[in-house]
């Protein structure tokens, strides 16, 4: 299934678990000085860790190379529907949370966003 | 000149699914590792599931092979058992890979990756007292070209053996998936790219398995219709008989599987859709058994969803049947969807057997996903039981190797053996 390029702007190319190359689409909004960041999966185009399992090493890695600070990003991850058979997920955005220990982002928290909230997180702006 | 090194290679028991008829096969990870160790590693093997370890016995180093997660609990305390003897423990394999952090912790080194071209630098680690906790090589494929035959000289073969009949040799021709099944993780193991081992190579290595019949375990054999045709072209003077994953849905190449020997392939049921009726109907057609794989507990699965697929398998004449609960594995994206909404109820390996419910069904309780899973077995086989079944497949095969000259009968010194233990045989009506 090809994720449509309308979910990213960006091919973002970075070190999945164990370091494996890994790619993810990624858009990012400047919301008043508040940065909202869209990693979304791109399956069969993402040679390694998918954007859910690498959490927070992409979140890190993300912030790094776009200059962002961590404590000013809404992070979103985006899992569009990938029309299989055996998957039952229309496309999906979830607010994630990580914890921080040792500078290291970790255990996420997942919020589903409803459409209102993705239509006033993303579409809408300001 | 090295020294010569030995190095006890084993590959940890796991519970069997309930129901479900025991063979073992003889392991196809171990021996590709094995084959890419250098020359002067002498590798003594043992199978867990069918033999007992020796702990005591004489070696340098040990090496853990795992392929499912689980065997990674059992993995981690045969390792807790030779470190406590002063043995370095190095673990490798699918499951090390799925499991690598936790794995991390119980292993003197992990090996992460595909081992061919790799070894030489973890031995002389070894040798050298400086191994390494991890190597990882883990999206960095070794040329496929490296994949040599597999050391099959290391089973102990009369334990894979049933009643006289020896069991299949496991044999791959290519390595990697274009696919991206939602319960799977092989692209995330192998890498999403299909890569053909050499024809050359792989009749090679055909030609060294002293066994007609084999188990073919490449992901599908469905990625490329041209390298599928030419495989089975190259594989029909040889006459082997093989299971397989899927073919390709296509006459000509059906008729080519059936040429070069496809015996029974594994086919995934997942509707009752004329298209799975006429699927499994056409591989009949070309004289291609079928066993069906039926994963229950899919989000879209109502009880009345499970209830209809199972008395399908009984409309469409399958062969055999194997119904397994869906896991949440690791690298999979059943484990990210099921992680984020917080479904996955229990991280015990153990219990990712696929007989388990490990997760919340999205349209059944746990419980009754679970009594699902025993009625589907029940009811596909009350009839007619899984050994019956089994053979009679197993009598077509032997009538097409008595067709073509390369039947051999049981080995009579092993009728009363299975798989290395002593058959109780009970004979009349008691």
């Amino acid at each position: 299934m090809e994720v449509q390029s309308k979910h990213f702007d960006e091919i973002f190319n970075f070190n999945g678990k164990w370091d494996v190359p890994s790619k993810c689409g990624l858009r990012i909004l400047d919301r008043n000085g508040k940065y909202v960041v869209i990693a979304t999966e791109i399956y069969q185009h993402n040679p390694g860790s998918s954007v859910t399992y690498a959490g927070g090493l992409l979140f890190e890695q993300i912030c790094k190379a776009k200059g962002l600070d961590p404590d000013n990003v809404i992070y979103v991850e985006c899992n569009p529907d990938t029309k299989s058979r055996l998957s039952f997920y229309a496309e999906e955005y979830y607010r994630v949370n990580f914890c921080r220990e040792n500078g290291k982002f970790v255990n996420p928290t997942y919020k589903q966003l409803s459409d209102e909230e993705i239509k006033e997180l993303i579409f809408n702006g300001e | 000149m090295s020294t010569t090194i030995k190095l006890k290679l084993i590959y940890p028991r796991w519970e069997k699914l309930k129901g479900q008829t025991t063979f073992n096969l003889p392991p196809h990870g171990p021996v590709v590792f094995a084959a890419a160790l250098p020359p002067h590693v002498e590798v003594s093997f043992t199978d867990e599931n069918v033999e007992t370890i020796d702990f005591e016995e004489s070696c340098d180093l040990v090496a853990i092979s795992m392929m499912l997660s689980t065997q990674v609990k059992r993995g981690w305390a045969i390792a807790a058992e030779f470190r406590k003897r002063g043995k370095k423990v190095i673990f490798g394999g699918i499951s090390t890979m799925l499991h690598a952090e936790e794995t991390i912790e119980h292993a003197d080194a992990v090996f992460l990756g595909e081992a061919e071209g790799r070894m030489e630098e973890l031995i002389g680690d070894w040798e050298k007292g400086q191994l390494k906790k991890v190597y990882n090589y883990m999206g960095q494929l070794p040329p496929i070209e490296l994949v040599g035959p597999a050391r099959r000289d290391l089973y102990k073969r009369e334990l894979y053996n049933h009643k006289g009949v020896q069991m299949v040799d496991l044999f791959h021709a290519s390595r990697g998936c274009r696919f991206n099944c939602y319960p799977c993780a092989v692209s995330y193991l192998g890498g999403r790219q299909f890569r053909a081992r050499p024809f050359d190579k792989v009749l090679e290595e055909l030609e060294t398995i002293d066994n007609n019949r084999l188990f073919i375990v490449d992901n599908s054999l469905a990625q490329n219709k041209e390298w599928e045709m030419q495989l089975f072209k190259e594989m029909i003077p040889m006459k082997k008989k093989w299971i397989s994953h899927t073919i390709e849905d296509d006459p000509k190449i059906l008729d080519l599987a059936a040429q070069a020997g496809a015996w029974y392939v594994y086919q995934a049921v997942f509707d009752t859709s004329d298209y799975i009726k006429e699927r499994i109907k056409r591989y009949h057609d070309y004289g291609i058994g079928v066993e069906g794989t039926i994963l229950l507990g899919l989000d879209n699965q109502s009880e009345d969803d499970m209830r209809r697929l199972i008395d399908f398998l009984l409309e469409i004449d399958l062969d055999l049947a194997e119904f397994t609960i869906l896991a949440p594995f690791p690298h999979t994206k059943a484990y990210d969807d099921m992680m984020r909404r917080g479904r996955i109820t229990d991280y015990n390996w153990d219990h990712y057997n696929a007989g388990q419910v490990v997760y919340q069904p999205a349209q059944v309780t746990p419980e009754k996903l679970q009594e699902l899973y025993d009625y589907a077995w029940n009811s596909f086989y009350k009839e007619e039981s899984q050994e019956l079944k089994m053979t009679k497949l197993f009598t077509r095969v032997m009538r097409r190797e008595m067709e073509d000259g390369t039947w051999k009968p049981r080995d009579r010194k092993l009728m009363n053996k299975s798989f290395g233990k002593d058959v109780k045989r009970t004979i009349g009506n008691n």
